[in-house]
């Protein structure tokens, strides 16, 4: 279609010169032929084929399964009928969202009710008392850690925490682990002590490092021979939160970090496919997913690895503080 | 709180089907010199193009300061302030340094120039950052590194929030290399940030805060400082290395093959040193001025203003130096791939063309020909026949150089900065391509401005500064220059 405009007015352009050569017609005409030409193709270009060539692009993405936001964030409108097509599109996505939060939450409501989380508290603290009392200190500190793990991974259930209380949170998971794996198992958290005060209470959703951090021990250091080092590094910008948890496991293939880097890349709503629970890394696509659908497609997960080397896993977040907060969870 | 400069994320590039740039993923703090070390080219000219330039992304999201400028949804095809310098400068010859910081730059509007004001107002740039540099100098009589330090400052006084260096190691000389890096510190402390490009991971370590290792236009590992080690390269580039075996010395003899007595020329200064027989030696030219003389010398282009040089024990004037193929010395221009070959030749011509011309030499028949392609085609492959070498991958290239002088069986080579410009695979591909060469009997010169990757080949170094003999090693003491080159 476009080949058959572009060679019409090449033909039309030539038409129009052999007429002035022949004197048919004058140079202004001449001129000005090749001015509304040059016209009909910046607007042929800038009107047309520029933003059918975006919305195609939109369109394969949405597709092969990048992006969802682009969909609906459109500059350019085709039709009233396509963009009702689209509307509907969101209106049904969001109703399947919200049924699958639901189940998920409703999922994780029973739990918690089969758990019956005071009782375990109290059972907890009754076995810190008794091995106190025994003079086992360690098993004490052990069960302490595990109580507060627990405490903070069931019974607070607000969307955003501190990241302070994040860390610790890590923490209490790394003196769990300590008593499994001993001096072999290192932790290390990293900030610019200048900003500490601010990055502390930087709101961050909750339980997105603990399962991070688990991967790291889980699938990097177990497997490893020799001393495994964790290390949370954490930046922060005007607008961004960049955290980095770096592990010197086993890494991985670049087929399976392709993998894993193509679906974190792909739709947050992807992860609650049956389908995808074969694969391996559900924890880091959970909670990518997470960031991606509180906060948009632009935050998330990157992974990089390398095989008997290490995983560096990097979580983008926006800068939440006490002020900004509201618009957040809104 | 840190500023951030520049974010590429989950960038992805494809042209003509070719994946550029593959989830391409980077991020540049204000102040901070972030490396990228580059194992492979592929991917480099597409990450600077759209540093430049907003132009179309298959999918991802570049911000600068925090904005978003360019994405998959829509690329506003304009310009961001950024300043490449490299290899290739931008500067304008004939036209002075003031006027190329001040007048060629974007968002100049004046239309009557004041020279004496723009050369004060340069003046006061260059005595802040301790820069000797006349502004009233013509580009054209610059060396490479007053040419770095211009673009330099043409970049700071255009206001570019990002400057790229890349490959800057190839022109300028050690000490140069060393005041330009203490320059982009000065800078990065008035707030300029840098993206230093490199293909040696040791330039990195000694001038970036962090650094990114990429290959095929993906971003393999980002290290912090506190992990600027070899064990942390290891993995990615120096295991590659590990792969190539080391050429002992086929020839055992303590005789010189070379010697330069005293040698005094424009640049050298009563240069004295002896290369032994068979030995690979690396002769660092710390200041970049020497190499060219030597090449001069050695093929009779300069003559000497004083001193003498000996081949094998008898001198050589430049009499010979004229007909040096016949004696014995050839040469491997740098960037041999664009000086040494006739794209218009055969790969058989021109690995023959130098068969005549050698001591002993042949004349050139179809059967000799023959002879050559059956006994060279175990070590080139089936490449030795191609009649169109413009189609023929770079690694086939070098291989016709090299093997070149391999025919010629010349007693002494000098290699110009063998590895500039060359990617790690093709620095391995070289080393081994000395190594057959030194297998033959023939004595390899490196002539280099940095020691990177030669030291790999090398049985010994000679560094010479300001155009004087300084030091010498042998083999045994290269574990002193264990953070500056690759050592097997």
């Amino acid at each position: 279609m476009t080949g058959a405009l572009f060679a019409f007015i090449f033909a039309l352009l030539i038409f129009i010169s052999i007429l002035a050569v022949q004197g048919y017609i004058g140079i202004v005409y001449v001129l000005t032929g090749y001015a509304s030409m040059g016209l009909l193709l910046f607007v042929y270009y800038k009107w047309i084929y520029e933003p059918y060539r975006e919305n195609a692009k939109v369109l394969q993405l949405f597709a092969a399964g990048y992006t969802i936001d682009a969909l609906f964030d459109r500059h350019i409108t085709l039709s009233p009928e396509m963009d009702k097509v689209i509307e509907k599109v969101q209106e049904i996505m969001e109703t399947y969202e919200i049924l699958n939060a639901t189940k998920k939450q409703a999922h994780y409501l029973a739990l918690q009710n089969q758990i019956n989380p005071h009782f375990l508290y109290n059972t907890l603290e009754g076995i810190r008392g008794e091995t106190l009392s025994a003079g086992l200190d360690n098993v004490a500190k052990m069960t302490e850690a595990l109580a507060t793990f627990f405490r903070y991974t069931i019974s607070n259930v607000e969307n955003l925490v501190t990241l302070e209380d994040e860390l610790k949170n890590v923490n209490n998971y790394y003196i769990i682990q300590q008593y499994r794996f001993g001096e072999r198992l290192s932790l290390s958290v990293e900030y610019d002590a200048q900003d500490e005060i601010e990055i502390m209470s930087c709101r961050v959703p909750k339980l997105i490092l603990q399962p991070i951090v688990e991967n790291a021990i889980y699938h990097g250091i177990e497997r490893k021979i020799g001393e495994g080092k964790v290390r949370i590094k954490i930046e922060s910008t005007a607008k961004r939160l960049i955290i980095t948890v770096s592990d010197n496991g086993v890494g991985m293939t670049e087929d399976k970090l392709q993998e894993i880097n193509d679906r974190l890349k792909g739709m947050p709503l992807d992860y609650i496919k049956p389908e995808n629970e074969k694969h391996g890394g559900i924890a880091i696509t959970n909670v990518n997913s997470r960031i991606k659908l509180l906060f948009g497609e632009e935050y998330g997960i990157c992974i990089y690895s390398t095989l008997n080397v290490g995983t560096d896993v990097e979580i983008t977040l926006p800068k939440i503080t006490e002020r900004n907060q509201v618009l957040y969870e809104k | 709180m840190k500023n951030e400069v520049l974010r590429m994320e989950h960038v992805t590039v494809v042209q003509s089907d070719m994946i550029l740039l593959n989830d391409f993923n980077l991020h540049i703090f204000q102040s901070e010199i972030m490396g990228l070390v580059c194992i492979n080219t592929n991917g480099q000219n597409a990450m600077l193009q759209l540093l430049s330039q907003n132009a179309p992304i298959q999918y991802g999201r570049v911000y600068f300061n925090e904005k978003l400028v360019n994405s998959y949804q829509h690329s506003p095809m304009t310009m961001n302030k950024v300043a490449v310098i490299e290899q290739k400068s931008r500067l304008i010859e004939n036209l002075t340094v003031a006027d190329n910081v001040y007048v060629m730059r974007f968002g100049f509007k004046k239309y009557l120039i004041n020279s004496k004001v723009l050369e004060e107002q340069l003046r006061r740039y260059t005595q802040d950052a301790g820069i000797d540099l006349d502004g009233s100098r013509l580009v054209s009589s610059l060396t490479p590194y007053e040419k770095c330090v211009t673009e330099l400052l043409r970049a700071v006084v255009m206001g570019a929030k990002l400057i790229a260096i890349r490959e800057i190691s190839n022109v300028l000389s050690t000490t140069d290399l060393l005041k330009f890096h203490s320059l982009l510190r000065y800078y990065c402390g008035q707030g300029f940030s840098f993206v230093y490009i490199c293909s040696h991971h040791e330039e990195a370590f000694k001038v970036c805060d962090r650094m990114a290792i990429m290959r095929d236009g993906k971003i393999l590992r980002v290290l912090g400082r506190d992990q600027f080690n070899n064990e942390n390269i290891a993995p990615y580039y120096i295991g590659e290395f590990a792969k190539v075996k080391r050429e002992g010395l086929s020839v055992i003899s303590d005789k010189g093959i070379l010697t330069f007595e005293d040698v005094c020329t424009e640049h050298m200064r009563s240069l004295t040193f002896t290369i032994v027989k068979g030995e690979s030696t690396v002769l660092l030219d710390m200041d970049n001025a020497i190499i060219q003389d030597i090449i001069g010398l050695m093929n009779g282009q300069l003559y000497q203003h004083s001193g003498k040089i000996y081949l094998k024990n008898e001198l050589y004037t430049q009499k010979l130096a004229k007909h040096s193929l016949k004696y014995g010395v050839a040469f491997i221009q740098e960037n041999p791939i664009s000086t040494m070959l006739f794209p218009d030749m055969s790969y058989l011509t021109n690995l023959c063309f130098l068969v005549d011309k050698k001591r002993n030499p042949i004349r050139l028949s179809k059967r000799v020909i023959n002879s050559i392609a059956q006994e060279y085609e175990p070590l080139i492959g089936s490449a030795i026949y191609q009649t169109d070498i413009r189609k023929l991958k770079l690694q086939s290239l070098y291989d016709l150089v090299y093997y070149r002088i391999h025919i010629c069986k010349a007693d002494i080579v000098f290699c110009v900065q063998p590895f500039a410009n060359a990617d790690m695979y093709l620095r391995r591909h070289i080393i081994e391509l000395m190594n057959q060469l030194k297998k033959q009997g023939t004595t390899v010169v490196i002539l280099a401005t940095n020691i990177a990757d030669s030291l790999a080949v090398a049985d010994k170094l000679i560094i010479v500064s300001k155009g004087t003999f300084q030091a010498e090693y042998p083999r045994e003491d290269f574990y002193l220059f264990n953070s500056e080159s690759i050592i097997l």
